[in-house]
């Protein structure tokens, strides 16, 4: 009898310890969704404020020649010295007139040094011909506009490889160089 | 056992599709040129132009031509060679200082030291011009020729090589062994070294002989 009455306080026991703990964590859980729900509204105010389809306007060094930049996410770092930008497209113009387009995966704009670098698989068209290169840096300085990594050039004629290239911004005089004992090449197709 | 035959068939026709698949592929692959450096333009009417500069090579079909450099120009479908050119075809091998290289057809302009080294024969000359089609070599400006036991100098040398058939043109002068001889024009055959002469053809003996 003693035993019998012992088995159900311990098990009373146990079931409202099971219901304490499971209050708890409800009331945590919620808590800390609330906490999250905050953050990312938060968050997402700030991509807001940065990120609506952002066009930068850069310029050569007679501003000839203009690149519309556009991204869909752009973020300014130390005190508006850096833009970061992913997704980028963008296109040259000289005067009115469309000189070629190109797109890439992240770009970055010192405004102070006056530096673009555009990284991640970026291709820019210019007629019939391709130009790809993991990453192209322009100084707006000198006009000269450089890429590497597995540079690929294509036009319906010919297709070249190289590990550099270097060229105007107009893209009308383009230098292929290689490194080390990879040559530059030249495919006739 | 018509399973097993079948399986047979299908493997053999497998292996003779891989085979001259990748044949294809390599011989698909024989239009290229390397250089340390490369230059696109294009002209005004929008066709290619590529500057190649320092250890070029190109691989055009069975001919090799390396240089110092070279300019490919798609409007004309011509690349000029210069500077320590050499060509290699087949057993063949020719040098000079410049080479205009026409890439529908095949034709080669050489000039300047031009040098024609083949298995036994040996040739050099101011200026080349090669036509492919029809595979005659014909060698400009005081050519000199060096086959098995002859030497001759002369204003023109043209070589048949489907016909191993060499022809001196215009103030030939010459030696096979110890004879000399002077034509106007002389034909050299490759059939024991027959060698017929036309025109004011002139022998001059050994004496000892």
């Amino acid at each position: 009898m003693y035993f019998r009455d012992n088995k159900k306080i311990l098990l009373y026991i146990f079931i409202i310890i099971i219901i304490i703990i499971g209050v708890y964590y409800s009331i945590y859980y919620e808590l800390k969704r609330e906490d999250q729900k905050e953050q990312t509204s938060e968050t997402e105010v700030e991509i807001e404020d940065y990120l609506k389809n952002i066009g930068l306007e850069l310029y050569n060094s007679d501003k000839s020649i203009k690149w519309n930049l556009n991204s869909e996410k752009l973020v300014n770092e130390n005190n508006g010295k850096l833009y970061i930008m992913e997704s980028i497209n963008f296109l040259a113009y000289q005067g009115e007139e469309l000189i070629y387009s190109g797109e890439g995966f992240k770009a970055v704009y010192d405004n102070q040094a006056g530096i673009i670098s555009l990284k991640g698989d970026i291709k820019i068209n210019k007629g019939d011909l391709t130009l790809k290169a993991a990453e192209i840096i322009w100084k707006q300085d000198n006009d000269i506009l450089k890429g590497k990594g597995g540079v690929e050039f294509e036009s319906s004629q010919l297709y070249i490889n190289a590990d550099q290239f270097v060229t105007t911004l107009l893209l009308d005089k383009i230098e292929f160089i290689k490194i080390k004992d990879n040559q530059t090449k030249v495919e006739w197709r | 056992m018509n399973i097993k035959f079948f399986c047979k068939t299908a493997l053999i026709f497998l292996f003779i599709f891989i085979f001259l698949f990748s044949l294809n592929l390599s011989i698909s692959a024989q239009k290229n040129l390397t250089a340390d450096k490369l230059i696109f333009e294009q002209d005004e009417s929008g066709a290619s132009i590529v500057e190649a500069t320092e250890n070029v090579k190109m691989i055009y079909n069975e001919i090799k031509i390396t240089g110092h450099y070279a300019l490919f120009e798609q409007e004309i479908q011509i690349i000029t060679f210069e500077n320590n050119v050499k060509v290699i075809m087949g057993k063949r091998e020719l040098s000079s200082n410049k080479l205009i290289f026409d890439m529908e057809n095949e034709n080669l302009e050489m000039s300047g030291d031009v040098k024609l080294i083949d298995e036994d024969i040996k040739v050099n000359s101011g200026s080349l011009s090669y036509d492919k089609t029809d595979q005659i070599l014909n060698f400009l400006d005081d050519s000199h020729i060096e086959y098995d036991t002859i030497k001759a100098s002369a204003n023109q040398i043209k070589i048949w090589e489907k016909e191993d058939r060499a022809l001196l043109i215009g103030n030939v002068e010459g030696t096979q062994g110890k004879n000399r001889f002077t034509a106007d024009q002389i034909e050299i055959l490759n059939r024991e070294n027959k060698i017929e002469m036309v025109g004011s053809a002139k022998l001059i003996f050994d004496s000892e002989e």
